[in-house]
């Protein structure tokens, strides 16, 4: 068949199809061909391709040509593989035919418009790989995230694209940059998701041509785990097709608030209730009968289902623990299953359990209302034989047991008619008490317990029973799998004449038992849907008082949790990992934090295979192995092992060609971890080789933008010169290496080669960084080059490493030079010896007499400062240089928005601490805000000064001496 | 939601952990095994009394009175030995409890046709393929898997996720020594080091007492002099295991175990050294033999606890049975029983009853 022909086939296909699809985008993939025709197109285009340029005439041919290509597309450079498979396309290939032809796709067919982060970037690729729908090697990624996601699917959710594309891309904090970016586009990757959770054998078109869904659910299904993600995720889906209906709710009503309860505030509050985030709060018996308070954070990946907006935060800002002993979690270390915490004081009421840097004020007022301990001023944990003690939540003891009471009380002395043990808690603004609750309970006993706001057990006792329960506190509190079946006991130490179990949630049911004289009663509950359930007990007692007796037991039904890549809190083997995905780029320089715990005495070996581009993809991975580590293995004992093979020049190559990197670390018996580091999806990269002695260098480009390459010498790293490549070639380094950077629109890409060494002399070169900084728009370019080489990536060896850390710190030293003055910068060079020059910093804020309270009152708030985030430390600064400064204002807005007093403080504070990220975080409005701060550098200073204080880890000690002396 | 009988609960219990309810009950080894290795894929890290006790509770609502807490910790030491649990130091440093973990899916081929399968996955799924899964026979307190093709099972268990351990590491064992050499190591610890303080509430193993009631060798120390394993308390946690050298019921030196051994827990590398004492006082520790019910068996009764490489070791070499008046039990082919029993003599100076 001709081009002519195929397009005029393709033309009617994909018009019918644009009738049918009502809001939803058609695909170019969806082009129904068999896969004969679709080999006979392939010769057509061919054909054309070989004798001239493509013809806008055969547009829709050449599209689902190009979409085709994009389906097999994993990362790799597209126009490369393009041209390899499209004779002839080097000599009359047109790469903007390509985005033209996808535009009018768009225009007349209804296709798919490409938008984020990954689109801005990839101008001309997005186009056909988005009309590829799901190239394959991201389809092993949204499988598994449509598994995670299972327990968040509603009916309403699965009939609104846009949200659950959402949920996808909050989910999407583990998966690859290529995903990340491809779940940036909500509407498609729902609309493609929708369609994958409908039975694809039996699916409509009104998402995606059913030949088309079975074609990727057949690649999907290639692989088995990939395969069994989707067919869970999809028996979830269809269980809720089926009940048309979404999820009820039920929760405690001890805890309503009418203030937190109203509107949608409420909803959320429900929400975060059903998702069983609450601390678990227990107590540790240390040595000399001290008592530490151990807190157990929840996984909080189950809040990304339900509040994907909180993404950036939970996966990218520290958090630290109100009360907490040491520093700051890590990022994304609440997402690695439960942690543990021990509390150094007890959180006032009012005080945030958790505090994420930079958070927002929705997540904060979700972590204030449910994951938070519970309200005192008592807390009471039953005692096991095992040294530990659990809370229990329902506030109910049991005769002749033992309890901790720990209270907000400053002596104990409300307890003293229950005979107490004082104890020690080892928690600030706490009292512990031990208490041994009677065989007998008298009534007057029963009085002082409800006084103190417990009660005595009541004599039906409810109890999980066969099967172990996923969490039980012993008094009325469980958690049980959708798998389970709960199986209970009710045991009564007296007489009942009948009873009624009334079970609440999402599967509710009620069963009524005439008579329960065959003490203890066994019950079966049944296969729960997930949600929160409350079983009510209302039993008559026999005799004259005939009174009812209500009892409840709380319980969760959850699904079990998903993915097994992870080692899980569990096994004697963990590895901590910080952020949570990192790429390659961060493992390789080590921004990737890393930390394995195990019992001493035992080892772990970690291996890094690379995995290079997938057109070369017969070659087997590079494997490197690494020195055992002994465990416990601290992040600085990872980067000493990891450093250790980073000189080795087949490491170094593999480590540039590679796209992928999997680290798998092995602890004989006890575990393993693995884990895939991608690289970062860029429109350019360095492919950096090492060869007969020398660097061999590669630009390779993703998309057909212009691309401008500067040189840098190390030597003077301000001065550059422009280089010409000439096509895809790479080129040898000159021996003396140096800083070689790629600027495609706004990214640039910048790689260091150290200098060939063949003397003692050559490594102690001089480093020049004398560069004019007169004006705004000298110091913006020497900031692009400040980031450029603090950005660059380098072969990894020692040297490379400390050539390239010593040029970034010479330059940042010339910044502040610049800012703050020569003198500045010798005191702060003292810092490091002398803590106590911090205090003589002060002075030189300003010269100014009446200034000089500034430092002052700067230094004497450092531990406040020290604990402020983000955005309290702009207000901050905002509010402390209004009132001590007589300065112009920047702008009469004072909310966090660009160009406002907060903003210009924010800058302020970049500048003097990260200067190298500022350009590209002020964006467009840093020419204006530079402009002010030059004329008003005291704000620099000031924003310094606060950076030291800050970062100071010791109080200097000469203002209280001074203070004695005066 | 339904009325039910406590038969048909523990059916039910049965048939949720993926066993077969019409042969094995939840009193069985195999029932009690999988109750616990469920409960501590959940509860996990935890104490083993912590454990224990969760179990027992579990099993007792149902079971009566005469169903024995003993039997469940004797259970949680039979897993940990096999290795589907873990016990050792808690490993965030946060507290100095020995601390409960269980392992990760693993398997361990024995030999061309037997795969022994140990550990749990998250949330107790234990990711067995499909295709394998009726071929997974429990055993005691252990899993096995019989194949007829190794290379296939092999790849079908590592794509599930399992993790192979090599067979030689699984069990290695000490070399074989003159029980007095093994006891000379240990004596070269305890020397003089200083005060060791104020050391109260000690236990010591009396060698002098019978070897074939393992409880009845525990003793208070008060007056005694000599060397002894023994068990100190600790302000928090289980006690320690340690070998110490006592005068007039005073503790001169002592050394906490595990000590030559630190993959080993303290207990095995203590009953090692009590088998070695006894073989050197005259006095082994002892093993029984009877006929087995099943023709061609012999039935090995043990009397005192062993370190944990022999009892893996005959969890694959044996099937553990219910021990008749002595602390634990294996049934071993008559073909096997003669090199399991050089193994006993040799690695552990044990004698026949």
């Amino acid at each position: 068949m001709s081009l002519d022909r195929w397009q005029a086939h393709l033309h009617g296909h994909f018009s019918s199809l644009r009738a049918t699809r009502k809001d939803n985008a058609v695909f170019a993939l969806e082009h129904s061909l068999s896969e004969e025709e679709l080999s006979e197109l392939f010769l057509a285009v061919h054909k054309q391709s070989l004798s001239g340029s493509p013809s806008a005439r055969h547009w829709l041919a050449w599209a689902v040509y190009s979409a085709e290509i994009g389906y097999e597309y994993s990362g790799e450079e597209y126009w490369q593989t393009f041209a390899e498979r499209t004779p002839g396309w080097a000599g009359y290939g047109d790469r903007n035919f390509i985005r033209e032809i996808f535009k009018r796709f768009h225009k007349e067919m209804g296709g798919p418009n490409p938008q984020g982060r990954w689109a801005e970037a990839f101008r001309i690729i997005c186009w056909p790989i988005t009309n590829s729908i799901l190239p394959r090697d991201l389809q092993r990624e949204l499988a598994e995230i449509l598994y995670d996601l299972r327990d968040h699917y509603t009916f309403d959710l699965l009939q609104e694209p846009a949200a659950l594309g959402e949920k996808i891309d909050a989910f999407s904090w583990r998966a690859n940059s290529r995903f990340q970016h491809f779940a940036d586009q909500h509407d498609l990757v729902g609309q493609i998701a929708a369609a994958l959770l409908r039975d694809t054998k039996n699916s409509d078109s009104s998402l995606i041509l059913p030949s088309t869904l079975r074609r990727i659910a057949a690649d999907l299904e290639r692989e088995r785990r990939a395969r069994e993600w989707l067919t869970s995720a999809q028996t979830s889906a269809a269980r809720l097709a089926l009940r048309g209906m979404s999820r009820g709710y039920d929760y405690d009503e001890d805890r309503d608030d009418d203030e937190v309860n109203s509107g949608e505030k409420a909803e959320r509050r429900r929400t975060v209730v059903d998702l069983g985030i609450e601390p678990e709060v227990f107590l540790v018996r240390a040595p000399r009968n001290l008592w530490e308070i151990h807190v157990r954070l929840p996984d909080l990946s189950r809040l990304l289902g339900r509040f994907p907006q909180f993404k950036q935060v939970l996966t990218g800002e520290r958090c630290t623990v109100k009360g907490a002993k040491g520093a700051p979690l890590a990022r994304g270390f609440l997402l690695y299953g439960s942690q543990e915490v021990v509390l150094a004081s007890w959180p006032g009421p009012e005080e945030v359990l958790l505090k994420f840097e930079n958070s927002t004020s929705e997540l904060d007022f979700l972590l204030t209302t449910e994951c938070l301990l519970r309200p005192g001023p008592r807390w009471l944990f039953k005692l096991l034989g095992d040294g530990t003690a659990m809370e229990v939540k329902g506030r109910v003891m049991r005769p002749g047991n033992e309890y901790i009471v720990l209270s907000g009380g400053k002596n104990g002395s409300e307890f003293n008619t229950l005979h107490p043990q004082s104890l020690d808690a080892q928690c600030e603004g706490l009292t512990a008490v031990r208490l041994e609750v009677p065989e007998t309970v008298s009534a007057i006993y029963k009085e002082q317990l409800s006084e103190l706001g417990f009660r005595s057990a009541g004599t039906l006792r409810v109890h999980p029973v066969g099967l172990a329960a996923a969490s039980w506190d012993n008094e009325g509190y469980a958690e049980w799998l959708t798998s389970d079946s709960p199986l209970l006991t009710i045991e009564s130490d007296h007489e009942l004449k009948g009873m009624v179990l009334n079970l609440v949630g999402p599967s509710g049911s009620r069963l009524e038992i005439s008579d329960p004289t065959p003490s203890p009663l066994y019950v079966e509950l049944g296969e729960l849907l997930p949600g929160r359930y409350n079983l009510h007990m209302i039993t008559q007692v026999s005799g004259p008082s005939g009174a009812d007796v209500i009892g409840t037991l709380n319980f969760g039904i959850r699904h079990p949790r998903g993915s097994q890549s992870i080692a899980g809190g569990s096994n004697p083997f963990r590895v901590l990992v910080s952020p949570a995905a990192p790429s390659l780029e961060q493992l390789w320089s080590g921004e990737a934090r890393l930390e394995m715990l195990g019992p001493q005495g035992r080892r772990a070996q970690a291996k890094l295979e690379f995995f290079l581009e997938e057109r070369q993809s017969q070659r087997p991975p590079v494997e490197k192995v690494l020195p055992p580590v002994d465990l416990p293995c601290t992040s600085d004992d990872w980067q000493e092992s990891l450093g250790s093979v980073q000189g080795d020049p087949r490491v170094q190559n593999a480590y540039g060609e590679a796209v992928r990197c999997r680290l798998h670390i092995d602890c004989e018996e006890l575990g393993y971890f693995s884990l895939d580091c991608e690289r970062e999806f860029t429109p350019t990269r360095w492919i950096l080789k090492h060869e007969n002695n020398g660097y061999w260098l590669r630009l390779a480009q993703y998309e057909s933008s212009d691309v401008l390459v500067t040189y840098f010498p190390y030597e003077t790293p301000t001065r550059f010169s422009v280089l010409s490549l000439s096509g895809g070639a790479g080129f040898k380094v000159p021996p003396e290496g140096g800083l070689y950077l790629a600027k495609t629109g706004n990214f640039l890409c910048s790689v260091f080669v150290p200098g060939q060494i063949t003397s003692l002399s050559d490594l102690d070169h001089r480093v020049e960084t004398s560069v004019s900084l007169n004006t705004d728009a000298e110091v913006g370019q020497f900031l692009t080059i400040l980031s450029a080489w603090a950005e660059a990536s380098n072969p990894g060896d020692p040297i490379s490493k400390m050539r390239k850390e010593k040029v970034v710190s010479l330059l940042r030293r010339r910044l502040l030079s610049h800012f703050c003055g020569g003198d500045w910068v010798r005191i702060e060079q003292k810092l490091q010896e002398a803590p106590s020059v911090l205090w003589d910093l002060r002075f030189a804020i300003s010269t100014k007499a009446y200034q000089a309270r500034i430092g002052t009152e700067l230094f004497d708030r450092q531990p406040e400062l020290a604990g402020m985030n983000a955005a309290d430390l702009s207000a901050f600064l905002s509010t402390f240089v209004h009132r001590e400064l007589d300065l112009p204002l920047f702008a009469k807005n004072s909310s966090a928005q660009p160009m406002s007093q907060l903003w210009i403080m924010e800058l302020a504070y970049r500048l003097m601490s990260c200067p190298e990220g500022v350009v590209m975080w002020a964006s467009t409005n840093f020419a204006a805000g530079l402009a002010y701060l030059r004329t008003n550098a005291i704000l620099l200073r000031i924003a310094r000064y606060v950076f030291l204080l800050r970062n100071a880890r010791i109080v200097p000690k000469v203002r209280r001496i001074e203070e004695r002396r005066g | 939601m339904k009325l039910v009988s406590a038969n048909a609960l523990q059916s039910r219990a049965i048939e949720i952990l993926g066993l077969d309810s019409s042969a094995i009950d939840l009193s069985s080894p195999e029932g009690i095994a999988s109750t616990i290795r469920r409960a501590a894929a959940f509860a996990c890290p935890c104490s083993a009394a912590h454990l224990t006790t969760g179990c027992f509770e579990l099993l007792t609502l149902l079971l009566g009175p005469e169903f024995r807490r003993e039997t469940v910790a004797e259970s949680v030491e039979a897993l940990v030995s096999y290795g589907d649990l873990f016990e050792g130091p808690d490993i965030t440093g946060k507290s100095n409890s020995e601390l409960v973990y269980v392992t990760p899916p693993s398997f361990v081929a024995v030999s061309s046709s037997l795969v022994l399968l140990i550990g749990c996955g998250r949330d107790g799924y234990f990711p067995v393929p499909e295709y394998l899964k009726e071929r997974v026979e429990p055993v005691g307190h252990y899993r096995r898997l019989i194949t007829e093709n190794l290379d296939d099972t092999r790849k079908s268990l590592l794509n599930a996720g399992f993790l192979s351990v090599d067979v030689n590491e699984w069990l290695k064992a000490p070399a074989a020594l003159p029980a007095e050499v093994h006891i000379a190591k240990y004596d070269r610890l305890l020397v003089p080091t200083g005060p060791v303080g104020v050391l109260e509430n000690i236990r010591i193993l009396e060698s002098e007492r019978p070897v074939n009631f393992y409880p009845g060798r525990w003793a208070p120390l008060k007056k005694h002099s000599g060397r002894f394993v023994a068990r100190r308390p600790q302000a928090y946690g289980a006690e320690l295991w340690c070998y110490l050298h006592a005068e007039l019921g005073e503790v001169r030196w002592f050394v906490d175990l595990p000590r030559l051994e630190p993959r080993w827990r303290g207990c095995d590398e203590a009953w090692h050294l009590q088998q070695a004492i006894d073989s050197f006082l005259g006095h082994p520790q002892i093993f029984g033999l009877r006929k087995g019910t099943v023709k061609d068996t012999v039935v090995v009764d043990y009397f005192s606890p062993v370190p944990n490489w022999a009892r893996r070791r005959w969890d694959y070499s044996g099937t553990p049975t219910l021990p008749d008046k002595c602390l634990f039990s294996y049934v071993f082919s008559s073909s096997r029983v003669e090199e399991e029993l050089k193994f006993a003599r040799e690695r552990m100076w044990l004698r026949q009853l």
